[in-house]
């Protein structure tokens, strides 16, 4: 089948896409279970899509594509682009714009009186049933709206527009390049300002994981399982086997971590009866399942297990471990030390222990997944205190080792 | 819902853009196909559009497409969009974009839709509790001359309290916002005019501008933000080697993502050498952001920041009681 730049499924380039852009090492054979071909396809493919964004390098084992930028020098994400490659047909086209152009004069009529106009007005020729189809296709996507006319079902274009929402459409570009890039969804952001065409509002992003597009199906039928209270199938890669799982959920909250650019689902799996985060990244499809009565109480059970999460865990078991550590901080020179504890310990108690020293105390399920945290202050930790002495013990063996690492030579 | 439709997609886009300017000539086409098409559009898009019955939406007349169409209106926000944009309008920085009316415009014209997603069902764990006060009325005042500033080029007199030097009050021309969805603020990049034309480039956090008001200042230079950041940007990549050890490597490659940088994998020792770029002002924050790895992401290059690494962990180990090298002291 010949080449072409538009894609049938968007799962069809997602892998390839992070690949590029988390990894960025891999060369063309290391593609496991793809063949030259389909890479070659794929590869040529997302670089008619992002231009000079994609490159490549010669190395030992080949050629390595990658996707290498300053995130914050980006006024769009150049992913989006994928979003936008969905493939259709000639008769999709044709009449995408023919209906769009019949029906501009707000007039609703029925599907007949259609399919008689197009052929009219444009000279081209369309099977009832095909314009049927497009019309109710339309209509669910609130391109146009069907209203009953006596027995006949009639469909005039919806009068909802950009310029109906905001008729003074002051800071409108702003707004979509802010919430396009930073909203949950924000693909959807950037749909609407690309009927404007794209301007450069000077807005830049930091900390920014443009890789999180990539997810963002999986994340809506996360979300609208979430808000309809509905269970969901989740079929999940594990990141480290590679296996395939079919799991069926309570979905409850979605988990972001603004600093390590991992997002999870959070569930609780009724046949297991414990709670799970899930990447959405190794998220391979998802599908919607009836909720039950009793889902209630495992929603209320993450609520309360909330308050004493650090990460994206919600912990089953309810026992709570207390973690304190004591800092070396001179409140005149080092107040932002002070400040970080502050804003940084997820609302734990920050207290002076003495002069120049700061203890940070909080209650949490598991303090192990505060060490990431923790060693962000090497240099500074006077002491560490844990009702679960192993993790004291493993930042013992982390500085260890790290001492060896840094113990003197260069 | 779906997202991947071909309504919203890069084809459908282009050919709306050339039925907008017919009549045109067919290089005219190709330009518009080439500036917002993908890299081959010319190639797949244009010859459909062109020179076949396929999608006959035009037709050749003395040299010229004609677009076969009478009105072609605008697409309609679709339900996916309307759902979106309910959504927005529970989150705080909306307002900071738009006027109260606009708002109300907005509110009464969504009222009936259900909102995409509830901010109440995503949790942003991690992120910075002192972020910006987006219910502050003066922020959002400050916030839109800011904004109006950023699209008219006009210079602001801002009053900024610094966190070391206290209260400086100066002539500003914004040039460029910048939101971190870690710290939950903005910043924004300034060119400062100043009487001798020593002209600088400063950040400063909206958080911190107490005040503002137009400036009679005029400043119509060229001060590029891009070229700045980079004459800002380290002399040297960073060379770092991470271990596979607890999943190192992809827990650094993800949270390095927005950086640039330059990776390779070596198969036999699980460890990967990354090299990375980063600003000059964002050195500490890299650095904490490094030792919170802890053995899993080894700096090699440079030798100053290896020094750094080596002095916190010096001190951290001298702390602990360890002797050199990790030993246990006596």
């Amino acid at each position: 089948m010949a080449y072409r730049e538009l894609v049938k499924r968007f799962e069809s380039v997602r892998e390839y896409m992070r690949d590029f852009l988390v990894f960025g090492y891999k060369t063309r054979r290391e593609f496991d279970g793809k063949s030259a071909r389909t890479y070659d396809n794929e590869r040529r493919r997302i670089e008619s899509w992002l231009g000079d964004n994609l490159r490549w390098e010669y190395r030992a084992k080949g050629k390595a594509v990658f996707l290498s930028m300053d995130a914050a020098e980006l006024a769009h994400n150049p992913l989006y682009r994928a979003w936008q490659s969905k493939s259709f047909t000639d008769n999709d086209i044709t009449l995408h714009f023919c209906l769009l152009d019949l029906l501009a004069d707000g007039l609703p009529r029925h599907a007949e009186e259609i399919t008689d106009a197009l052929a009219a007005r444009y000279g081209t020729l369309f099977e009832l049933p095909t314009v049927r189809r497009k019309l109710k296709e339309y209509a669910e996507l609130g391109i146009l709206e069907a209203q009953k006319q006596g027995r006949a079902l009639c469909y005039a274009l919806s009068p909802c527009t950009l310029d109906s929402l905001f008729p003074d459409p002051a800071r409108l570009p702003e707004l979509l390049c802010f919430f396009g890039e930073t909203a949950p969804l924000s693909v959807v952001g950037s749909f609407l300002a690309s009927r404007r065409g794209e301007e450069d509002c000077k807005l830049r992003f930091k900390h920014h994981f443009i890789v999180h597009t990539l997810e963002d199906q999986v994340l809506l039928t996360a979300l609208e399982a979430i808000r309809t209270q509905s269970r969901l199938e989740v079929t999940n890669v594990s990141g480290r086997s590679g296996l395939e799982q079919v799991t069926a959920a309570v979905p409850v909250k979605i988990m972001v971590s603004v600093q390590t650019g991992r997002r999870y689902l959070a569930a609780w799996l009724p046949e297991q009866r414990h709670f799970v985060s899930l990447r959405l990244d190794y998220i391979k499809a998802l599908s919607l399942r009836p909720g039950q009565e009793e889902d209630g109480a495992c929603r209320a059970l993450a609520e309360e297990r909330l308050a004493h999460s650090w990460g994206s865990i919600l912990h089953s078991n309810p026992r709570l471990e207390r973690f304190s550590m004591t800092v070396a901080a001179d409140e005149a020179r080092e107040p932002y030390i002070i400040q970080r504890l502050r804003r940084e310990s997820r609302c734990g108690t920050v207290e002076q222990a003495g002069p120049g020293l700061w203890r940070c105390t909080r209650y949490v399920c598991d303090a192990g997944e505060m060490m990431n945290w923790v060693k962000t202050f090497i240099g500074r930790i006077v002491s560490l205190e844990c009702d679960n002495q192993s993790v004291v013990d493993r930042f013992y063996d982390d500085i260890r080792r790290m001492a060896e690492l840094y113990g003197g030579e260069d | 819902m779906e997202l991947f439709s071909e309504v919203y997609g890069c084809y459908y886009a282009v050919v709306a853009e050339i039925l907008r300017s017919a009549p045109l000539t067919r290089a005219q086409a190709e330009a518009l196909a080439a500036g917002r098409g993908y890299g081959e559009s010319v190639l797949q898009l244009i010859p459909k559009l062109l020179d076949s019955r396929d999608w006959p939406l035009l037709e050749e007349r003395d040299g010229l497409f004609h677009s076969r169409l009478d009105r072609l209106p605008d697409l309609p926000v679709t339900h996916l969009e309307r759902a979106w944009l309910k959504a927005l309008l529970a989150d705080p920085r909306l307002r900071l974009f738009l006027s109260d009316g606009q708002l109300a415009r907005l509110e009464e014209a969504l009222a009936g839709v259900e909102p995409l997603y509830r901010q109440e069902d995503i949790v942003y764990f991690d992120r910075f509790l002192d972020g910006d006060n987006y219910a502050d009325p003066g922020y959002r005042r400050r916030f839109q001359a800011i904004l109006a500033a950023l699209a008219d080029g006009t210079v602001l007199r801002l009053t900024y309290q610094a966190p070391k030097t206290g209260i400086h009050t100066g002539d500003h021309r914004p040039l460029r916002l910048e939101y971190s969805p870690r710290d939950d603020k903005f910043r924004i990049y300034t060119v400062k005019v100043q009487e001798d034309a020593r002209h600088s480039c400063h950040i400063l956090n909206l958080g911190r501008i107490v005040d503002l008001f137009p400036s009679e200042a005029r400043y119509d230079g060229a001060f590029d933000v891009a070229e700045w950041r980079r004459r800002h940007r380290c002399a040297q990549p960073l060379l770092l080697q991470v271990t596979s050890e607890r999943n190192g490597v992809e827990r650094f490659m993800l949270e390095f993502s927005s950086y640039e940088k330059q990776s390779e994998y070596d198969e036999e020792t699980g460890a990967c050498t990354v090299r990375l770029w980063y600003q000059w002002e964002d050195e500490t924050e890299v650095l904490i952001r490094l030792l919170g790895f802890g053995s899993v992401v080894r700096v090699l290059e440079p030798a100053s920041f290896v020094t750094l690494m080596r002095e916190r962990v010096a001190r951290q180990a001298a702390l602990l009681g360890f002797g050199p090298k990790g030993t246990v002291a006596p």
